[in-house]
């Protein structure tokens, strides 16, 4: 079997497991939490009379819904291995463990999809109905973010192997990308200073393109959905070399599965 | 007091190396190709810090200087108590975790060097409940490691049923694992540890915890993986398991292997000693053991609580003191007198009694 194929099969395999686990709890609330947080935003923007700000009040907790998803994913993808003693088995099978990784963040990150109808039910349900101009691009920029979600919780992966307790950093990660993302406002309010770096968070490049898809494109989608893509691949090359690097160290230092 | 046999074995090897390397690896072992494991002075410390800001460096040192060599198609048992270095060995085998000096090759290839290419040829087994996805079936488990293992889909469902089959469990195969007794897991866990049909198959303690039957079970499999060609490592301790199932046993002690031979030659090294066992009136049980344990050559002496007015007793006494022994015990109103073979028990409890409760 030629390698590539057998690390989509390993991928595949992971996503199986993942889907006959079931839902996850934190998974099911982080989808419940979006169109919440959503109506919040809505009402809030309805009494300022603020309705042209549909796509950021609606748009924003659907997208906070997905990467926080990556990052709780990414950090039970691990600590969940190391809890059920089965890192180390992963680590002594032939297949990078980083793919186990993959697989399940991306079954956890498409769960966690279940929070886009729902935000966009309750936002037309408030009176706010968030219209989609271009539909298949709309679908197009969640496709990339789906990858990108995966990709950075590849990354925050590699980093949960080496922290003894996942839930401190999965409740602090967030906020920084949620600022530098530009999906609750535009990214012109950040200060001058601060602006460059958004240009490394994919959500903000994907959060433009969707803004764009529901207001009716506009020329730069493609260079949005193409940042994205290569941000994308961007972590996950990051995240598979620091993988291998961090594999590396645990196994010096024998902190595989000390928790 | 550990036998004077046993001492004297352990200090040739700690002195001058380990014989079954010498001369008897060239009549037995053939070259080093034949060998499934190679170690070469194996040594693994841990370093881990402790106080409020991590300022107190702590080592540990769990291996140290470790050689040993398994041959091909062989069942091989380590033994030892519990924070002796057997996990630590089995782990530096496996991959996950480093050595820090020494050697260690898995048919010729070298654990750090060509990690990839041992990983392709071991299963490693842990014992416990954990190394299981609980809220997946069996077949589902089988089928997500037959793919880690780079089985081809169509042969990973093959060798799946085959295992099911194998370990019991193809009537209970799409039920969650937590269902599972604790047995059924660990008929599991070997499943797993097979699914690529390893040539080197690690297993670490695999029957701790189970019931006798269980642990039968699981032993009768082990036992027909001989006929697959298929080598073990398996570390335990318990001495009947070794006893029954390996072809040679090694101990383990404080991070050395201080002896290695078959279970058949290493019993030979208590059998200077005689062990008896007894049942003694309880009226009188406590005063016959103060004389027993007084009388020269008599090693150990054991009292068991009574039951139904009898306290069974176990003494280890020199081939000299022998008669002396059971003539006490006779007059004592001994009863069910005799005299049992030295098992693997008794060279690990001489070699490594000493120790107690020290970790």
């Amino acid at each position: 079997m030629p390698t590539l194929l057998w690390w989509m099969r390993v991928i595949v395999a992971s996503i199986r497991v993942e889907l006959a686990r079931g839902f996850h709890a934190q998974l099911i609330g982080g989808a419940l939490v979006s169109p919440l947080a959503s109506a919040i935003y809505i009402l809030m923007a309805r009494h300022l009379g603020r309705t042209e700000a549909t796509s950021y009040v609606v748009l924003a907790p659907m997208l906070f819904g997905m990467w926080g998803t990556a990052i709780v994913a990414s950090g039970e993808a691990i600590s969940s291995e190391r809890g059920e003693g089965t890192l180390e088995l992963l680590i002594a099978a032939p297949a990078p463990a980083a793919l186990v990784a993959v697989g399940r963040i991306i079954a956890m990150t498409a769960e966690s999809l279940v929070a886009v109808p729902l935000t966009l039910i309750v936002a037309a349900l408030l009176g706010m109905p968030l219209e989609i101009r271009e539909p298949g691009l709309f679908a197009l920029g969640i496709f990339a973010l789906v990858l990108s979600t995966a990709a950075i919780g590849m990354l925050f992966a590699s980093l949960f192997v080496l922290a003894r307790s996942t839930r401190l950093f999965q409740n602090v990660i967030g906020w920084p990308l949620w600022i530098l993302s530009g999906v609750a406002f535009p990214l012109a309010v950040l200060p001058e200073a601060m602006r460059p770096l958004a240009a490394f968070v994919a959500l903000s490049w994907g959060a433009a393109v969707l803004r764009g898809a529901a207001a009716g494109a506009g020329a730069s989608w493609g260079i949005g959905l193409a940042a994205v893509l290569v941000l994308s691949v961007a972590y996950a090359t990051l995240g598979a070399r620091l993988f291998i690097g961090i594999e590396r160290r645990v196994r010096v230092d024998g902190s595989l599965s000390t928790f | 007091m550990p036998s004077t046999a046993i001492h004297t074995a352990a200090r040739a090897v700690a002195c001058h190396g380990a014989p079954w390397r010498g001369a008897r690896s060239a009549v037995h072992y053939g070259p080093r190709l034949m060998s499934a494991i190679s170690i070469r002075d194996l040594r693994r410390t841990y370093r881990s810090s402790s106080g409020f800001f991590s300022t107190r460096r702590v080592e540990r040192e769990a291996l140290r200087g470790v050689s040993l060599e398994v041959k091909r198609g062989e069942l091989f048992g380590l033994l030892g108590p519990n924070g002796a270095g057997k996990t630590t060995l089995v782990k530096i085998l496996a991959t996950v975790l480093l050595p820090t000096a020494g050697t260690v090759e898995v048919f010729g290839s070298d654990v750090v060097r060509s990690t990839t290419e041992v990983r392709k040829r071991i299963g490693l087994v842990f014992g416990g409940e954990r190394g299981l996805y609980g809220s997946i079936s069996a077949r589902d488990t089988l089928r997500f490691w037959s793919a880690l293992y780079r089985l081809p889909s169509d042969a990973g469902r093959k060798r799946t049923d085959e295992l099911l089959e194998l370990v019991g469990l193809r009537d209970r195969a799409d039920e969650r694992v937590w269902t599972y007794s604790r047995g059924m897991k660990q008929r599991l866990h070997l499943a797993r540890g097979l699914i690529a049909r390893p040539e080197l198959l690690l297993l670490d303690e695999p029957t701790i915890g189970l019931d006798p039957v269980a642990a039968r079970e699981l032993r009768q499999i082990v036992a027909r993986l001989r006929d697959e060609d298929v080598t073990v490592f398996l570390t335990t301790h318990y001495m009947a398991e070794a006893e029954s199932l390996c072809d040679r046993v090694a101990f383990i002690n404080e991070g050395l292997i201080p002896l290695v031979d078959r279970p058949r030659v290493l019993t030979r090294l208590a059998s200077e000693i005689r062990y008896l066992e007894a049942e003694l009136p309880a009226a009188s049980a406590d005063a016959l053991a103060v004389r027993l344990r007084a009388a020269p050559g008599v090693r150990d002496v054991r009292l068991s609580p009574a039951v139904e007015g009898f306290a069974p007793i176990a003494v280890d006494a020199d081939a000299t003191a022998y008669d002396a022994a059971l003539q006490v015990l006779a007059e004592g109103g001994g009863q069910r007198v005799n005299t049992r073979e030295p098992t693997l028990e008794d060279v690990y409890v001489r070699l490594l009694g000493e120790r107690g409760m020290r970790v």
